[in-house]
């Protein structure tokens, strides 16, 4: 029996090993072809993420919020205390309420005062987060809406709280955004009551290094973080997060986002940046009608 | 007889893909998006690892292949390099793997560890090589030690749990180990 088994086997080994040689090279043709054509690569890539994911959905989500709720039932356990704990909360936030509606009101008036023209109202989508990287060397997630719902390349996302990332990859049905604490984010950011602008860049760790800053001795722990809007990527005034030393002095970024509980994420519209001559088309997209005439105009005639 | 075994092995490569996908589909989990110090084991290189060393016509190259890639894909690894290593790293075991039809525990431990630890190597030397970015080498090699440890664990939840032992194909494996 063992002898009839194994006689086909040799016959075929020839075949099979140039069989092996053929899907070495095809593996290795995929890896240069990544290398040598990067964005194709990774629009093929994904593709193939789009066919996949989005047919895990009915098992993800629920998969996912059955173990947080597995996770989270050792704290129902001390409903009572924590109404009492939420209610106290409630209390001050109350009075941060009130504050925060005359500060409201004051800022409307003073921009009225000064003519500030903000920017076009943002608006966003909406995305549930289906997977993340499953990689411990990667930080991404990836959200339920893709082309189909206007997304586009670049574009920042938010949790409400603060920036969490910009979307990095579109499909059909599925996006990938690219987490701020991400190795390849970079992000250009303004730091709040000196106004020094910098980079927030990732590094795998849970907050991300503040770099290229003209003087970090006027930056101290604390202060606000918030977008730049430099280079058109991410619409500015975006809170970022706080700084923070640590353990070797190097300024850091405490994100603002809640990364614990990333479950929905808006997806801001920004407004199509003006486009790049050159190179660059991966993130600026074509302008669909450009018409700055008429406002010259009007400024002429004014 | 010829039937029950094609049948078997058929059984098997299914049992690999869905093993495959289970693994992606925890991998792919939203559980935890904070990042942590410590990486974990590359569970999926796991069952490669335990299947080819002891079953090794369960585990064809053609689905270790197309199984790698796809994870490759997912995990927004530069795609086919991971596959390409794991498919050689894994031939490489298969050439030999009459001699070690009978080796120790030890001896399979110790030779997935040293695959394990070459086939990483050569990820960041060829990664190096073409300048591609890659994670802080005390990650990876982080992540290679807690794959080595996690080996007898892998063995016991892919390998003996479901069966895979060490045997010649078709044959009892009371009969002596050798083909």
């Amino acid at each position: 029996m063992a002898r009839n088994a194994t006689n086909p086997e040799e016959y075929t080994r020839p075949v099979r090993r140039i069989l092996l040689g053929c899907l070495v090279v095809f593996l290795l043709a995929i890896f240069l072809l990544w290398r040598i054509d990067s964005p194709r690569a990774e629009r093929l890539r994904m593709e193939i993420v789009d066919t996949i994911v989005p047919r895990m959905d009915w098992a993800l989500v629920p998969v996912t919020k059955a173990t947080d709720l597995i996770g989270r039932f050792q704290s129902y356990t001390r409903l009572a205390e924590q109404n009492q704990e939420l209610r106290r909360e409630l209390q001050q936030m109350k009075s941060w309420r009130e504050a925060a509606l005359q500060l409201e009101q004051e800022n409307a008036k003073l921009l009225d005062l000064n003519r500030v023209r903000l920017d076009p109202s943002l608006t966003f989508v909406t995305g549930v987060v289906l997977a993340d990287s499953g990689s411990p060397f990667r930080q991404s997630v990836i959200l339920n809406v893709g082309e189909r719902d206007g997304i586009i390349d670049g574009w920042a996302t938010t949790d409400g709280l603060g920036l969490v990332g910009r979307i990095s990859g579109v499909g059909q049905s599925s996006s990938r955004v690219l987490l701020l604490t991400d190795a390849a984010s970079r992000v250009p950011v303004t730091i709040q009551p000196s106004g020094q602008r910098g980079f927030v860049v990732g590094d795998n760790r849970a907050l991300p290094l503040l770099d290229f800053i003209e003087e970090t001795s006027a930056i101290r722990p604390g202060d606000r973080v918030v977008s730049s809007g430099d280079g058109g990527v991410f619409p500015a005034g975006l809170l970022v997060g706080q700084v923070a030393l640590d353990a070797t002095g190097r300024q850091r970024v405490r994100l603002s986002a809640d990364y614990e509980r990333l479950e929905f994420l808006r997806v801001l519209r920004s407004r199509a940046p003006d486009p790049i001559a050159g190179e660059g088309s991966l993130i600026a997209t074509p302008d669909p009608e450009p018409e700055p005439e008429p406002v010259e105009e009007e400024l002429a005639d004014g | 007889m010829g039937d029950p075994v094609s049948l078997q092995r058929w059984l098997h490569w299914g049992l690999f893909c869905v093993l495959a996908s289970v693994i992606l589909f925890i991998g792919l989990l939203p559980l935890d998006l904070t990042t942590t110090s410590i990486p974990g084991p590359n569970v999926l290189l796991l069952l490669c690892l335990v299947w080819i060393l002891r079953r090794p016509d369960f585990a064809p190259v053609g689905l270790i292949a197309a199984v790698t890639l796809i994870a490759d894909f997912l995990l927004m690894r530069p795609p086919g390099l991971w596959a390409l290593i794991v498919v050689v790293g894994t031939e490489f075991i298969r050439t030999r793997e009459t001699g070690w039809r009978d080796m120790p525990y030890l001896v399979e431990w110790l030779t997935a560890a040293i695959m394990i630890t070459v086939m990483s190597l050569a990820q960041i030397i060829v990664l190096a090589v073409f300048v591609v970015p890659q994670p802080a080498l005390g990650a990876t090699i982080i992540q290679i030690i807690m794959t080595i440890i996690f080996y007898p664990i892998a063995s016991a939840l892919f390998g003996r749990a479901l069966g895979i032992r060490k045997r010649a194909p078709g044959e009892p494996d009371a009969l002596g180990h050798r083909q």
